[in-house]
């Protein structure tokens, strides 16, 4: 009974952990796709001379 | 990667593994200083002389906001010890186990070279340079050579929380001017009464963690004072745009009478016995801070207006 209760602890445990990986990995991911945005728009308006 | 291998990977990982979640990033950028970071920093871009594309601007602005969260990092990183002593910093994520050390440094570490390299491809190298020189200044001068060793650790130290304002007038002038460096010397007058006022009432804290604030040291009776004196010397700095021309009389108006609300706080510490003057002054610096950079916007002098 303990062993399949610490079993379920565990189960939960990584399911959290993947969540908030999961959930850390998205939010590097739009971090990232802004950035290149972000960029992507600075060029322009530079290569276009605003200032 | 097969599939055994990613098995064997996440079995092998330990009960006790940070498990930060994105919040806790957001909580090592000190977002509370951040929001007062970027409200100087933006009055400091719109009250400069000329223009600047409004994209840009926001890419300074944010350079700005990541620069002080990177500095705020690396501070959590080097004061982790003292955080974990302190009521107030307690439930900061390093002292909580949430986020590794090594991965705040380079969270920090990170964040500081971007930002810099942001604003010095996207706006000008003189507004990198600057957002370089507060980020160096606080992590090295205030929070590892300073803050540990003198009761003077605000008064030096706060030049790097004012920096700002010289950051946002320089990404649309390319210059460092007279009118910036009032700004500065603003929020330079105004630290040393703001801290002073909290460190009254978590003297406690302090002492614990073995930071030599004022009220530590010298006592509070003394930080009273020395409250009194510098919110009287800001109240002539605090008039400085205006009669330098730079802002006008609506800014110098509210200028005086904030300048005189803020004395009139100081006094009131310094008769009072309990904690609740200092709470007050400190609520109400935050307040002055932000009312007056918000009127140097408004009330910019028109011979100015960019």
């Amino acid at each position: 009974m303990m062993a399949k209760e610490d079993g379920k602890t565990e189960k939960t445990y990584r399911s959290e952990m993947h969540r908030k990986q999961r959930t850390k990995n998205i939010a590097v991911m739009l971090l990232l796709v802004g950035f290149c945005v972000l960029v992507y728009f600075i060029a322009i308006i530079r290569m276009g001379g605003g200032d | 990667m097969s599939d055994t291998a990613y098995r064997v990977d996440t079995t092998a990982a330990h009960p006790d593994m940070p498990t930060a979640e994105v919040g806790d990033y957001m909580a090592l950028m000190k977002p509370r200083v951040m929001s007062l970071v970027v409200f100087t920093g933006l009055a400091g871009l719109l009250a400069a002389p000329g223009e600047l594309h409004w994209l840009l601007s926001a890419v300074a602005v944010l350079a700005i906001a990541v620069g002080a969260g990177a500095a705020g990092a690396i501070n959590m990183w080097y004061d982790r010890d003292i955080d974990a002593v302190m009521e107030r910093t307690s439930q900061r994520p390093l002292p909580l186990g949430r986020v590794e050390p090594d991965e705040a440094l380079t969270f920090g570490v990170v964040l500081a070279c971007g930002s810099v390299l942001l604003m010095g491809l996207a706006v000008n190298f003189v507004a990198a340079g600057l957002l370089a020189a507060s980020i160096l200044f606080y992590v090295f001068v205030y929070t590892i050579w300073l803050k540990r060793r003198t009761p003077q650790n605000i008064v030096i130290g706060g030049a790097a929380g004012a920096f700002p304002p010289v950051i946002g007038w320089a990404a649309v002038t390319g210059t460092v001017g007279i009118e910036s460096l009032v700004l500065f010397l603003i929020i330079f007058m105004w630290t040393p009464p703001h801290f002073w006022a909290l460190a009254l009432y978590r003297c406690g804290d302090y002492a614990a963690a073995n930071v030599p604030m004022l009220p530590v040291v010298s006592g509070k009776r003394e930080t009273k004072r020395q409250i009194l004196i510098y919110s009287v010397l800001l109240a002539p700095v605090a008039m400085a745009p205006t009669l330098l021309g730079f802002a006008g009389w609506i800014y110098g108006s509210a200028a005086v009478l904030l300048g005189a609300i803020f004395i009139a706080g100081a006094v009131a510490v310094c008769r009072d016995d309990t904690d609740r003057s200092a709470k007050r002054v400190f609520g109400f610096s935050i307040f002055y801070l932000f009312a007056l950079f918000a009127l140097l916007v408004v009330d910019r002098a028109p011979g100015v207006a960019g």
